[in-house]
């Protein structure tokens, strides 16, 4: 099967280093890994994200179908604010995890992941039956790109004409960036600063829209970023990723997102009295971040044991973190095995390496690297 | 990235990337060769056999790991490890810097 390209493939073709993601033709880096990820962490990179899926959810019931869809109360949310969230089975496993921004109360946008597209637009159409709302698959008319790290808002500022300072954490706003009508978004999937800018009425055939604005950022001093960076950044953020951290199998409780169910929200939602259930019965696992001790690369599928040698769970996502340059893992552990500095191990071919249980979002120290940094 | 790959006199290649050179009496280096190294791109991490250990020809030998992949080495030859590149442990990055095979190459002499 021929592979699906996002507005930016043009450029990807030229610059990068391909891979099958999902489907979808996306660069996996372009001058190397490392040094994208170092980009982000210290200056601003950009990524094509085009590949996710965005809907409009718009009628009069959008509000109460979202609150019956997700686990996180829309309720709350005023016009031009984001909330993460996921949606879950009647059996409260994860369907996605998912951003949706309210612009009024009749009008919604969700963003999900791209290897998710189909069944997330599926089970979101099935489930809206008994709602007034329409829901408009609009993932390949809007182009998406990521822009990233403690120097992005300035090279967003660059070529936009409103003041972005404006729009704050998790919300999301209307503005013109190198001429081109978008909405940008305080939000992002590297633990910085920055934001997620959506290029409107740019169907994927005529991406040259998409395209200006690509080409606009990296004039304004970008740097281009493949998802092998993107992997690498979320990983040191402790932030999910859905097929590897979290899936059909797990359910929020017990993956670290308590928060984002609201049992007390109005109304039912999908999968309440499955994670109620679940929640009076305490979990049997719990994702925990790792960190090794001793050389070695903990990668996704490795066993994860105690001390006594006793298996304990599998990485689901592991790897070494450009930043720290140690290896770093979450897993999921018997919670007896939760508490922070835990001693563990890590199969990793023949050896046994020694590891422990850390703060994990992000495992990076908070006032050096990330959003919350002070300001340099 | 280039499509064109040290090859040198001398070293004799396997399929899987690794390569062998007889350096008198009983001694042989073993490494990964130059697509190898270019294939992993940003090599991270190196493990390499112990000083001592007994190696089957064909038998696992440690493993070069980039950010994204693991390749697992194989030795070309059988015998007993008297010597590793140690200097590759803290600074694996050197193999990709180097490019040619024999400088940036984990080497284990020996015995065949």
């Amino acid at each position: 099967m021929e592979l699906k390209k996002t507005h930016i493939y043009r450029y990807h073709a030229d610059h990068g280093n391909m891979v099958d993601f999902g489907g979808y033709a996306m660069p996996v880096w372009y001058e190397g890994i490392q040094a994208e990820h170092k980009a982000v962490r210290e200056g601003c990179g950009i990524f094509d994200t085009s590949h996710m899926g965005r809907t409009w959810a718009e009628g009069p019931d959008t509000v109460r179908f979202l609150n019956y869809l997700v686990t996180n109360d829309v309720s709350k949310l005023e016009p031009y604010g984001g909330l993460y969230t996921v949606m879950c089975k009647p059996s409260g496993g994860i369907v996605d995890d998912l951003i949706t921004y309210m612009f009024t109360p009749e009008k919604f946008l969700v963003v999900y992941n791209a290897g998710n597209r189909d069944k997330d637009f599926k089970w979101m159409k099935k489930n809206s039956k008994d709602f007034q709302v329409k829901l408009t698959d609009v993932s390949d008319g809007v182009a998406m790109i990521a822009v990233q790290g403690p120097k992005a808002v300035g090279v967003l500022q660059k070529i936009t004409e409103e003041d972005i300072e404006k729009i704050e954490r998790f919300h999301i706003g209307e503005v013109t960036v190198s001429g081109e009508k978008c909405l940008a978004a305080r939000t992002g999937y590297t633990g910085e600063n920055g934001f997620e800018v959506f290029v409107l009425d740019s169907p994927v055939d005529k991406p040259d829209r998409a395209l200006k604005v690509w080409d606009a950022l990296l004039g304004a001093g970008a740097v281009p970023c493949g998802l092998g960076a993107r992997d690498s950044l979320r990983m040191e953020a402790g932030l999910w990723l859905y097929g590897n951290d979290i899936d059909e199998s797990t359910n929020p409780l017990e993956a670290g997102l308590r928060w984002t169910v609201k049992f007390k929200k109005e109304g039912y939602f999908i999968g309440q009295k499955a994670l109620l259930k679940a929640r009076e019965d305490g979990a049997s696992k719990t994702l925990v971040g790792i960190m090794l001790e001793e050389r070695g690369i903990p990668r996704h599928g490795y066993e994860v044991l105690s001390v006594e040698e006793k298996e304990l769970g599998v990485v689901t996502s592991g790897g070494m973190s450009p930043t720290l340059n140690v290896g770093i893992a979450m897993a999921y552990l018997p919670p007896e095995f939760s508490e922070l500095g835990t001693p563990v191990l890590v199969r990793i071919r023949a050896n046994l390496v020694k590891g422990k249980v850390v703060k994990h979002r992000p495992f990076y120290d908070e006032t050096q690297y990330g959003w919350k940094r002070e300001k340099k | 990235m280039t499509d064109e790959y040290k090859v040198e006199d001398g070293l004799y290649y396997t399929k899987e990337h690794e390569w062998a050179k007889k350096l008198g009496g009983s001694l042989v280096a073993v490494g990964i060769d130059d697509y190898a190294q270019g294939q992993l791109h940003e090599i991270v991490y190196v493990e390499l056999p112990s000083v001592g250990a007994e190696v089957a020809q064909g038998g696992a030998l440690g493993a070069v790991e980039s950010v994204k992949a693991v390749s697992d080495m194989y030795s070309p030859v059988g015998g007993k490890v008297v010597e590793v590149n140690e200097a590759l442990l803290d600074s694996p990055e050197k193999i990709n810097e180097a490019r040619t095979v024999r400088a940036g190459s984990p080497r284990s002499r020996r015995r065949a």
